[in-house]
């Protein structure tokens, strides 16, 4: 009786204390107008730091700092994420705030280690460098608690710290600014995500530290299993800020010059329309059951978005000039439609928001991503004109809106409580070998990064051919060139994203370099075991011959990745005889074929190896199966491959026509050393040096060459040991396509060239590898011997890198440099060969130039400039350039001679 | 008071009891035929090597390169030999015993601990197929054998003259016995109880006068000596043994096998003026136009040296008596496919002569600046002499199925002293003294029994050292990593006797964990 009672009562109370509709939404309304407000004046406080700075600063300080917000910007883009997460569920996204602090420390740290190779990369001073490494730890740490705020409604907290933010800037910016210069207002800059992350404790706000309940916060979800989809939400968040950023980024790079200052000028002042709406979701997300708040932040976004529009079709010739000035007023027309499409955004934001809250956060991720990529792959082929920049811009932002406004699909999946991807990452990061992997990783990447190399011109080539249009490229690759298009076309999508400078040109060699740690553990451990694995990937980092080519801007480093994982796929397959590992090795193998028609021998030794595998089974239990599985991976290697038929066709009929590619670099390699210089058993051997070692001066090449004795004593050491059937499957994929390419090679010498079955490097290490581990069974000894391994592997490493008799060495750059110090208008540029031009061209854009011998000396008022590089030419070259620089000698007297490492310039004033 | 008798044997502490960890079985004909094949390049590269290195431009310093044309040669005729031999493997098939013969077990000892006989007593006495006579051959007069004898009801033969060392023995109880069948063990080996049922059937054809078997060590796994020694046997006992039964050439190797007393009594038993009797013995009986018998089957399991010092007695008894047969051999009326064989295994013993030459040559080489070739450039030889290297060790690997191992080698090399002061003291017709095997492994440093190979170490060692001190040209560096070759293998090779036998500290272990 009283239980009725009392439960009558607390119904008459709930009763009570619900509020009316309106009031609901007067609430949701005031918490989003009080937020928008602070994010209002944020924006306002930063433009006027910008604004100040501009005038304060002299104008290459102010680029500097321009440059440095916009990485600070970027800086903070996963925090995007991050807030979304801790104003989803705060009691879940506070144990993050431990890993964003590591996270961010361990981040400072590689940024203040590596200041001097990502100052060369940002092109910004060391002390703006050392400012971003300050703002590091700070960056995800403010998303979060920013997050936690809007999650547990401390909104006055969160307008606190959006102010705090502008105003750190605008008082330490701008003072620091005019003692110390613009590396002073970066520091300023920097130092208010500092100021910001204080005010949320200032204000008196504390993460909670029990149950959010206790602190009035509402976790949307019903405990740690609920389908929330943290993780899916956070990086629904961090691509869609990264929507609002990309177009700007890509025709940066896509659109000439004046068109992607106007695109820039359009973005900045859509860029204050998604300012605008960032809080409306962050806002909403704690309340997302409440249809009222839903109501009001959709209303929200989409009068930020009309109400921009409307200004902009009244006065947005006005607009622009006043806020970027008079020159860029021609884009006025294309405003309206930019602004809609960031108000689009606006309310994407806001309705990825309710779905994330809803429990449909990983749909909402693969709208995000899939969105994403069409709008970058939009952008790279289709757009070459602001306006089309726009239109795919607002094609894909409204397209998103759409796609999340419709009604249907959206229920939360009933699958919904599976682990995400954040528990996957973590899973991961325990796993064994996980942090040595990172640690080699990263190491691996700094390796690679560090080096001071110019172009060769085969690297100056790929780099001319990346600048074309797709489809000039493509019919460039299939008429001019030998090697099939996949790393054209991944160097073509840098090219548009980063540009063409050396680093950026590369990127993708020095990633898929690194990457290559963790491939060769896991091959290493499929075919034997984590011991064996870990010696492997540690031998890898300064292998000196998988460095060198993952600094090369060509395809080598790929094809050696994927090789690598390849045959990690092909064990994995036959070992355990699943679909998806066939699957894998199928496409693997045609992306290998994809990146160097070479790739076929490997592969050929793969299938023949695989075809023993199942004879030797065959009667066995699940061969059966097997065979057809196997058979499914070679229908995907043909379906993948078979596009590129025509490719080939093509090249093959070019090749034979133009006479073998006489024009082309003579394979610029097989004979740079005259050591391998012939086909002889110092091939051989020069090719094995290379494979361990790396390469080196001719010098220090005989010398190496002469301690062969010592591959019978590894003979010996064979003696008595069966090599498994792993062991011989890698040795097979290692010398075969070797053992091919030399007797080829008697037709054709440039063909025996370690880069041509460059496989065989990492495969080589993978043995060497299991012979240190079945040589040295105890601890100590294995330490000592790879020890060992990897002081010669170094010692190789620094030779190859710092000779500069090192023949594989081409200081064009150098030669470049040289010349530009005395160089006068007027003066012209020859050089032998004439497939020199590229990589001049690359140097030099603005040095006229013509092949040597184009010209008549009478002709040239200033100065001639002679380039040759001696290692391309071939004998009757050779003797024409001699008698080419003769006949200027007796016009112009004795020249000035310049070395460079394998580049001469005959200076002929 | 009558002392306490022995443990009774236990097989968890004798490996000899257990079963074998190698099979002398031919391979299957694939393998055959592969290792045919690596053979016939081998050939080719060989031939390709001698027809390059054979050539008047070639010499450098004359006489090292005549010295190292002999050493080639030399090798280059055991390669063949080995090839040749391989070509050819014996598959006899199992043949039954027919009735219940008589066989007398003779089991010659001499000092040798009580523990290491016992097992082997006890499986002789234990042996099928045959009404079994064994008779324990005391040597050393040990009242602890008597007993043992006593014991386990063998008889106990003790001779008063000690003359004739193992052969004297063993002629000296033929004259005391008289079965018509003789199976001689050494008391170290323990053979397995149907040794006979699978021996006695060759010996149906009356030309047969001896079948032997292979000898394994059984315990390989528990030292790395005795596993060296014992793929050195593999290789002996494999493909070599079963090439020579193919050809006729298979001789008496000291245990493990059975005689026809008939044969014996034609040839005057063991001869007893050398130090392998068993090679003598079976020259003779070959000559008398005896057959010899190989049965590829582990049948009885010994102990294989377990120290340096063993091994070097062991390699100096064999080296001391096959060379001294080179002469008988060459005198004799074998035919010619025997007699190339026994001096194929006899002239084995001259290798030390080869690396001696090999490893002085860098060092003359680095010192001096003389060698032996000339005209040629490194990338020349390497070209014509690493496919013949590398296919005559293919060829090792492939025909002992794989169990020819590093250490082996490395062992064989570092005995190279061995062959040289056992071929000095045959020149100089010193009398040789029959030394047993010890059977149990001693600790510490042996000094003695690898001492000139620590010397060349060391020679070696100076002369790289030197080498890269005062000139780093490449043909320097090609003779120092020949050297470092031979210092790699040299230690590997010494590095057993200068540690404590693990054979001592394992079974040490073992016991204790028994106790326990």
């Amino acid at each position: 009786m009283s239980a009725t009672a009392s439960s009558l009562r607390s119904d008459a109370a709930t009763v009570r204390e619900r509020p009316t509709a309106t009031a609901r939404l007067l609430a949701a309304g005031r918490d989003q107008a009080v937020v928008a407000g602070g994010q209002l004046v944020a924006g306002a406080g930063n433009l006027l730091f910008i604004a100040v700075a501009a005038r304060a600063l002299r104008p290459d300080g102010f680029g500097h700092l321009a440059a440095f917000v916009a990485v600070l910007t970027a800086l903070h883009l996963p925090g995007a994420g991050l807030a979304a997460a801790g104003a989803l569920s705060p009691q879940r996204a506070r144990h993050l705030e431990r890993t964003c602090t590591r996270f961010g420390l361990a981040s400072a740290a590689v940024v203040a280690a590596a200041a001097g190779p990502v100052s060369d990369l940002l092109g910004l001073p060391i002390p703006f460098v050392l400012a971003l490494a300050a703002a590091a730890p700070v960056a995800p740490l403010l998303g979060l608690r920013r997050g936690l705020a809007y999650g547990s409604r401390q909104h006055g907290a969160v307008v606190a710290s959006l102010v705090a933010e502008p105003a750190a800037r605008l008082v330490l910016g701008l003072g620091l600014g005019l003692a110390a210069g613009a590396a002073g207002a970066a520091w300023g800059a920097a130092a208010g995500g500092g100021a910001a992350l204080l005010a949320l404790h200032r204000t008196g706000w504390r993460p909670p530290a029990g149950s959010d309940r206790e602190h009035g916060a509402r976790d949307t979800g019903a405990g740690r299993d609920a389908p929330i989809g943290l993780t899916a939400a956070g990086i629904s968040f961090v691509v869609l800020a990264l929507l609002q950023h990309q177009d700007l980024i890509i025709s940066n790079r896509v659109l000439g010059g004046g068109d992607a200052a106007a695109f820039a000028a359009l973005s900045t002042l859509g860029g204050l329309v998604a300012f605008a709406t960032a809080t409306l979701p962050l806002v909403l997300l704690p309340s997302h059951r409440d249809r009222g708040g839903v109501a009001v932040a959709v209303a929200a976004a989409l009068a930020i978005a009309l109400g921009s529009v409307a200004v902009a079709l009244v006065g947005g010739a006005a607009l622009v000039s006043f806020a970027v000035g008079a020159r860029y007023a021609h884009v006025a027309p294309l405003l309206p439609v930019y602004l809609a499409a960031m108000g689009a955004l606006g309310v994407a934001r806001v309705l990825a928001a309710h779905r994330c809250a809803a429990g449909a956060g990983r749909r909402v991720r693969r709208v995000a991503l899939t969105a994403a990529g069409l709008h970058v792959a939009g952008v790279l082929l289709l757009a070459r004109t602001p306006g089309q920049v726009v239109a795919v811009t607002t094609t894909a932002l409204v397209g998103t809106a759409g796609v999340l406004a419709f009604p249907r699909g959206w229920e939360a999946p009933a699958h919904a409580a599976r682990r995400g991807w954040l528990d996957a990452a973590r899973d991961l990061w325990q796993a064994p070998d996980a942090k040595l992997l990172t640690g080699l990783t990263v190491v691996a990447v700094l390796v690679r990064l560090a080096t001071e190399r110019s172009f060769w011109i085969d690297e100056a080539i790929s780099v001319q051919q990346a600048q074309m249009s797709l489809g000039d490229m493509l019919r460039d690759l299939q008429l001019n060139d030998v090697h099939p298009p996949l790393h054209h076309l991944v160097l073509w999508v840098v090219v548009r994203l980063f540009g063409t400078a050396e680093w950026a040109m590369r990127l993708p060699s020095v990633l898929f370099g690194a990457a290559l740690v963790p491939v060769v553990h896991g091959l290493t451990r499929e075919a034997f075991d984590r011991r064996t694995a870990r010696v492997a990937a540690t031998l890898v980092v300064p292998a000196p011959f998988l460095v060198w080519y993952s600094q090369e801007a060509r395809m080598y480093s790929l094809f050696m990745l994927l090789g690598a994982a390849a045959i990690w796929a092909q064990l994995a397959a036959l070992r355990r005889g699943r679909w998806g590992a066939f699957v894998a090795w199928g496409a693997l193998c045609a992306m290998l074929v994809w990146t160097q028609w070479f790739a076929l021998l490997p592969l050929a030794v793969q299938q023949v190896a695989t075809v023993w595998h199942l004879v030797r089974r065959r009667g066995e239990h699940g061969t059966g199966r097997l065979v057809a599985r196997w058979l499914g991976s070679l229908l995907v290697l043909a379906l993948l491959v078979a596009p590129l038929l025509p490719f080939l066709a093509g090249q093959l009929s070019a090749y034979g026509g133009r006479g073998a590619g006489l024009s082309a670099p003579s394979a610029a390699g097989a004979d740079s050393s005259s050591v391998a210089g012939g086909l002889s058993a110092y091939a051989v051997i020069a090719n094995l040096v290379w494979a361990l070692l790396g390469y080196h001066s001719d010098d220090v090449m005989l010398r190496l060459g002469a301690l062969w004795p010592l591959a019978m004593l590894a003979c010996l050491l064979l003696l008595g040991r069966r090599l498994s059937s792993r062991s011989r499957l890698l040795l097979a994929v290692a010398v075969l396509p070797g053992v091919a390419l030399f007797a080829i090679a008697h037709a054709k010498r440039d063909l025996f060239e370690l880069r041509y079955f460059v496989l065989a490097a990492p495969l080589l290490l993978v043995l060497v590898a299991r012979a240190a581990t079945t040589l040295a069974r105890r601890g100590a000894s294995l330490g000592v011997l790879v020890g060992g391994l990897l002081v010669v592997s170094s010692l190789g490493l620094v030779d190859q890198q710092l000779n500069g008799t090192n023949p594989r060495l081409y200081d064009f750059r150098g030669a470049v440099a040289a010349i530009e110090r005395t160089a006068r208008p007027g003066d012209v540029l020859a050089f032998a060969p004439t497939y020199l031009d590229g990589v001049l061209d690359y140097y030099a854009p603005d040095l006229e130039g013509h092949p040597l011998g184009s010209f008549s000396p009478e002709e040239v008022d200033g100065q001639i400039y002679v380039v040759v590089s001696e290692r391309f030419l071939k004998e009757g070259a050779a003797a024409r350039v001699g008698k080419e620089l003769a006949a200027l000698e007796a016009v112009r007297g004795t020249p000035e001679r310049i070395d460079r490492p394998n580049v001469v310039i005959w200076r002929f004033s | 008071m009558i002392p306490a008798p022995p443990d009774p044997v236990r097989p968890e502490l004798d490996p000899r009891l257990a079963a074998p960890t190698w099979s002398a079985a031919p391979p299957p004909p694939a393998a055959h035929w592969r290792s045919l094949g690596v053979a016939l390049l081998g050939l080719v590269a060989a031939v390709g090597y001698l027809s390059w290195l054979l050539r008047p431009e070639r010499i450098g310093h004359p006489v090292l390169f005549a010295l190292l044309v002999v050493a080639e040669l030399f090798n280059v005729v055991h390669a063949l030999g080995f090839w040749w031999t391989c070509a050819r493997t014996g598959r006899r098939g199992a043949r039954p015993v027919v009735g219940t013969p008589e066989v007398d077990v003779l089991i010659p000892v001499y000092g040798e601990p009580v523990e290491v006989v016992e097992p082997t007593l006890v499986a002789a006495s234990a042996l099928r197929g045959a009404r079994v006579h064994v008779a324990l051959l005391d040597d050393g007069g040990s009242p602890e054998m008597e007993a043992l004898a006593r014991r386990h009801g063998v008889r106990y033969v003790r001779r008063s003259v000690h003359v004739g060392a193992k052969a004297g023995n063993v002629n000296h109880a033929l004259g005391r016995t008289g079965a018509p069948f003789v199976a001689i063990f050494d008391c170290d080996h323990v053979p397995a109880s149907e040794f006979l049922e699978r021996c006695l059937g060759h010996l149906d054809d009356p030309e047969v006068a001896l079948v032997q078997t292979p000898q394994w060590y059984a315990n390989a796994d528990d030292n790395d000596v005795a596993g060296a020694a014992a793929a050195q046997q593999a290789l002996f006992f494999g493909p070599i043994a079963r090439g020579k039964d193919a050809r006729g050439a298979m001789f008496c190797c000291g245990t493990n096998m059975v005689f026809r007393r008939e044969a014996l009594e034609d040839v005057g038993g063991f001869p007893e003026t050398s130090v392998t009797e068993d090679f003598q013995l079976s020259l003779r009986l070959q000559e008398r136009g005896w057959r010899t018998a190989y049965v590829a089957e582990v049948l009885a399991q010994g102990l294989g040296p377990e120290d340096m010092a063993s091994y070097a007695t062991q390699q100096q008894r064999w080296a001391r008596g096959c060379l001294s047969a080179i002469p008988d051999i060459v005198r004799s009326e074998l035919p010619w496919r025997a007699k190339v064989q026994h001096l194929l295994s006899a002239t084995y013993f001259l290798t030390g002569w080869t690396v001696l030459l090999y490893m002085t040559l860098p060092v003359i080489r680095i010192t001096t600046g003389a060698q032996p070739l000339a005209g040629a450039g490194a990338d020349q030889f390497l070209t014509r002499f690493a496919p013949y290297f590398g296919l005559a060790l293919l060829a090792v690997a492939v025909a002992g199925g794989g169990r020819y191992t590093w250490r082996a080698f490395a062992l064989a090399f570092a005995s190279w002293w061995i062959h040289v002061y056992a071929s000095i003291q045959v020149l100089r017709r010193q009398p040789g003294r029959f030394v047993v095997t010890p059977k149990r492994g001693a600790g510490g440093v042996q000094l003695r029994a690898v001492w000139p190979s620590v010397v060349a170490l060391g020679v070696l060692l100076a002369a790289i050292t030197y080498g890269l001190v005062s000139d780093r040209s490449p043909s320097t560096l090609n003779n120092a990593a020949f050297a470092a070759v031979h210092v790699a293998v040299l230690a590997t090779g010494i590095r057993p006797a200068f540690r404590r036998s693990d054979v001592v500290a394992g079974q040490g272990a073992r016991e204790e964990q028994l106790a326990a």
